[in-house]
């Protein structure tokens, strides 16, 4: 079976809230996927979809083109993690595993073995309810991985972390994906995924905004811009603009300009006599890259910034 | 980046994902959490320890009391018979003495209540001839009684019966007013037969009678039993005695002295009067007319024959093993709350959603839950009743109830299995009805609350209700399945108030426990509909 989560045409509403207006996307495998929205945009709903919890009501997603309801031994095909605090308390970490492995005919030496894996060996047998968030999120992993699945999915997986945590989910869900396993990440600050994703899902209010490779992306962001440091703002903005350049101040002493070359700025600044001590091709960062892809949506300008995932 | 990737291949060997897997995973889940196994054991040691403790400190304030040869046991005159148990066996007797085989013969006719008895009003009125008014023909070891008899009649409101030694009860087919009846003795044996015409004879049965030996008394008689009303709610009742009187004609007597008389005796007491008895703990009895005697008279061929009283097995209105009930109660409590919990804890953490995802067939994961909890419940009430049975049962004897009157009530006699097995059923059968109830609210509050509204409120109400709404109750409400712990046999034959105050369930054991399964049935099927139709 081929490691792909599909989506098509998902619409379901929760009263009169609209929580998935015709989304639909393809997850590759081989690359980290990052699924990216505000709260409250659709990515919970979409993933439960895909697991069968919730039904759409128009639309439909599979797994290598088999629903997740017809599934033999699922967690062999998809492991998810959606909610890191999902765990009884008072049951030991790795018992939480363990009736996990049960029902999927394991025995309790996998279990041993993903905890390993999530570097949880020395505090598998504490109960979880005494867990930090960032162990529920490595017990999460390791209950996701547990049956060694081609096609896993993570909902808001750098929630909790330190940085350490941060920088081993990151190396974790890399590698997983470098064994060519498909691997969606969601998360609702682009910053997260920055240097981790390879490919990603942008959503507004239940749609799809964009759907895009990521160093593409990058690149169409950073294009044609040049960042010129410059004591004399007001005169060098003044020059560049009537060569034909979009000018856009970017700090006191820091212009971004476009829609002219370096070498013609550094021409154009220096035949009028404007210091500059800088002049450096521009690269951009997934945020603002996300901020670009945006600006244009409706969906985003005043978004209300707590409205929250209906369950 | 490509996107053509070769996709992953686990090189694990892939599981199972069978029922048994979902129940494998079921049985992890309440084993691994500590507060749930010690609520089993918390559940067993209230079903055994309540129980005994009840036993030990009830002690019997109204046993069998004898004065002049006449025993007495919650204000019945009460004999022994051969089987050893507490018997009522008052009857007004007609008869001669009969060689070891013989046979008698009459037409029974016009049975019917005589001479009412003036009660206040506002009391509940007896029916101008009891159900159970007997009439007919009857072959007794002697006089005395609590002996062995065979007995063929004509009943008030049951039809023609053959009744032998007390406790059994076999229906004719016919229910005219009048009716041939016949007996026929060889040695202990005895056969009743049936005719309306006097020429074709239909057989109804025959028995053994161990009790019957050398020459017997032979001859006809009348009973009508007390009748017996509550008043209100809880303990309080009424009893009133009733009379009755038949015509016998067409007499044919074999086996007997040639030209003998018929005697008439009162066997046992006459207990025609009316007792009122209203107590709230036990019972006192308060007579208000006493004794219309039992006749016969001879006319030109035709007997008449007037008495009171009853011939049947002695039904103790209170049940001292009721004390197993409560540990049930109490233990039933603790149960019911595991099994709600099984799956409402499961809905609190989110944590339904990972075993909806590792379980995609969701109708599985109920059933499995149910076994589960099903089986550990059972244990649990199995292993509580188990050590509650016996040990209550000998410190209630030690306390004063005891044969014949109170059976003593051992783990391998009938009465001791059914209660040992019905705790353990009621146990596991209320838990999954626990359980049914928490996949449906999605909150233990509520689900614990439901189910203990259902289980245990009725018994509650019913002790305060009037009876006919408290009767009823008794049976809708999966609260009938505490019949399977009657500690006391009950028998068809008798006109004993059911009491739900006194632990009498108007149900059957295995009718009242069916009435509970059918709720915790519907409860689980409504509960899978709603689990596969819900999103999680």
């Amino acid at each position: 079976m081929e490691a792909t989560i599909e989506v098509t045409g998902l619409r379901k509403r929760f009263g009169s809230i609209v929580a998935l207006d015709g989304v639909t996307f393809r997850v590759e495998p081989g690359q980290v996927t990052g699924f990216v929205g505000p709260n409250g945009a659709g990515k919970s709903t979409t993933m439960r979809v895909v697991l069968g919890l919730d039904s759409p009501d128009e639309g439909g997603a599979s797994i290598g083109g088999v629903p997740y309801a017809s599934l033999r031994h699922p967690l062999s095909h998809v492991g998810a993690l959606l909610d890191a605090s999902a765990i009884q308390p008072s049951r030991m970490a790795r018992n939480h595993l363990l009736w996990l492995a049960h029902s999927q005919g394991f025995g309790a030496r996998r279990v041993d073995e993903v905890v390993e894996l999530t570097g949880l060996a020395s505090a598998a047998r504490r109960k979880a309810g005494g867990y930090s968030l960032g162990m529920r999120q490595r017990l999460g992993i390791a209950a996701a991985v547990l049956g060694d699945p081609p096609v896993l999915m993570f909902d808001e997986p750098f929630n909790g972390l330190d940085p350490e945590g941060m920088a081993w989910m990151r190396a974790f869900l890399g590698s997983l994906a470098a064994e060519g396993r498909a691997v969606l990440v969601s998360s609702h600050l682009m910053s997260e995924l920055q240097g981790n994703a390879d490919h990603l899902l942008v959503i507004g209010r239940g749609r799809m905004v964009a759907d895009t490779n990521v160093s593409d992306l990058l690149a169409a962001a950073s294009k044609d811009r040049v960042m010129v440091r410059t004591t004399d703002r007001g005169e060098a903005t003044t020059v560049l603009a009537q060569a034909g350049g979009t000018v856009a101040i970017s700090s006191h002493d820091l212009l971004a300009v476009s829609g002219l070359p370096a070498s013609r700025i550094a021409e154009l600044l220096g035949s009028e006599g404007v210091p500059f001590s800088g002049l450096a091709p521009h690269q951009a960062t997934l945020e603002e890259a996300y901020m670009e892809l945006t600006k244009d949506s409706v969906e985003f300008r005043g978004t209300p910034a707590a409205l929250e995932e209906t369950r | 980046m490509t996107t053509t990737a070769t996709s992953y291949r686990s090189t694990r060997p892939a599981g199972h994902d069978g029922f048994g897997q979902v129940l494998w995973a079921e049985w992890t889940k309440l084993r691994t959490v500590r507060g749930w196994v010690l609520t089993i054991f918390l559940a067993a040691a209230l079903t055994a320890a309540v129980p005994i403790f009840l036993a030990s400190t009830a002690r019997s304030n109204d046993a069998v009391t004898c004065a002049h040869g006449v025993c007495e046991a919650e204000g019945q005159t009460i004999a022994v018979g051969p089987a050893s148990t507490a018997v009522v066996d008052n009857f007004y007797f007609a008869h001669q003495s009969l060689a070891t085989d013989g046979s008698i013969t009459a037409r029974v006719s016009g049975l019917h209540g005589t001479g009412r008895l003036a009660i206040q009003s506002g009391f509940p009125r007896p029916p101008s001839t009891m159900p159970w008014a007997k009439a007919g023909l009857i072959i007794k070891a002697s006089t005395r009684s609590g002996a062995a008899y065979m007995a063929v009649m004509l009943t008030g409101g049951h039809g023609v019966r053959m009744q032998y030694d007390f406790t059994h009860d076999v229906a004719g087919t016919s229910a005219g007013s009048a009716q041939w009846l016949r007996l026929t003795r060889t040695g202990d044996k005895v056969a009743a037969y049936e005719s309306a015409n006097g020429r074709q004879w239909i057989a109804i049965g025959t028995a053994a009678l161990p009790g019957l030996t050398g020459t017997a008394q032979a001859g006809l008689f009348v009973a009508s039993p007390t009748f017996q009303a509550a008043i209100g709610s809880g303990d309080s009742s009424i009893g009133i005695g009733t009379h009755a009187t038949a015509s016998f004609e067409h007499i044919a007597l074999a086996g007997a002295r040639p030209g003998g008389q018929w005697t008439g005796t009162q066997v046992g007491t006459p207990n025609a009067s009316v007792d009122i008895k209203i107590a709230v703990n036990g019972h006192q009895a308060r007579k208000l007319q006493v004794s219309q005697a039992g006749s016969v008279q001879v006319a030109a061929g035709t007997v008449t024959v007037g008495g009171s009283g009853d011939i049947a097995p002695f039904e103790p209105i209170v049940d001292p093993l009721h004390v197993t009930f409560f540990g049930t109660l109490f233990g039933l409590i603790a149960l019911i709350t595991l099994g709600a919990l099984f799956v409402t804890a499961e809905y609190r953490r989110g944590l339904i959603r990972t075993t909806v995802t590792a379980s995609p067939r969701r109708g599985r994961i109920l059933l499995a839950k149910s076994i589960v909890i099903g089986v550990v419940a059972f244990v649990a009430g199995l292993v509580g009743g188990g050590i509650a049975l016996p040990i209550a049962s000998h410190k209630l004897y030690v306390n004063g109830w005891r044969p014949p009157v109170w059976p003593e009530v051992t783990l391998t006699s009938g009465i001791g299995l059914r209660v040992v097995l019905g705790t353990a059923a009621i146990a596991a059968a209320a838990t999954v009805l626990g359980l049914a109830a928490g996949a449906l609210f999605r909150r233990g509050t509520g689900a614990i609350l439901a189910t203990t509204g259902v289980v245990i409120v009725p018994l509650i109400l019913a002790l305060v209700l009037p009876l006919t709404l408290a009767t009823w109750l008794l049976r809708l409400f999966p609260a009938a399945a505490f019949s399977l712990q009657a500690g006391v046999p009950r028998y068809a034959q008798t006109s004993t108030v059911c009491a739900p105050y006194h632990s009498c369930f108007p149900l059957s054991p295995w009718h009242g426990f069916a009435v509970l399964c059918a709720w915790a049935a519907v409860a689980l099927v409504v509960a899978i509909y709603a689990l596969r139709r819900r999103d999680v």
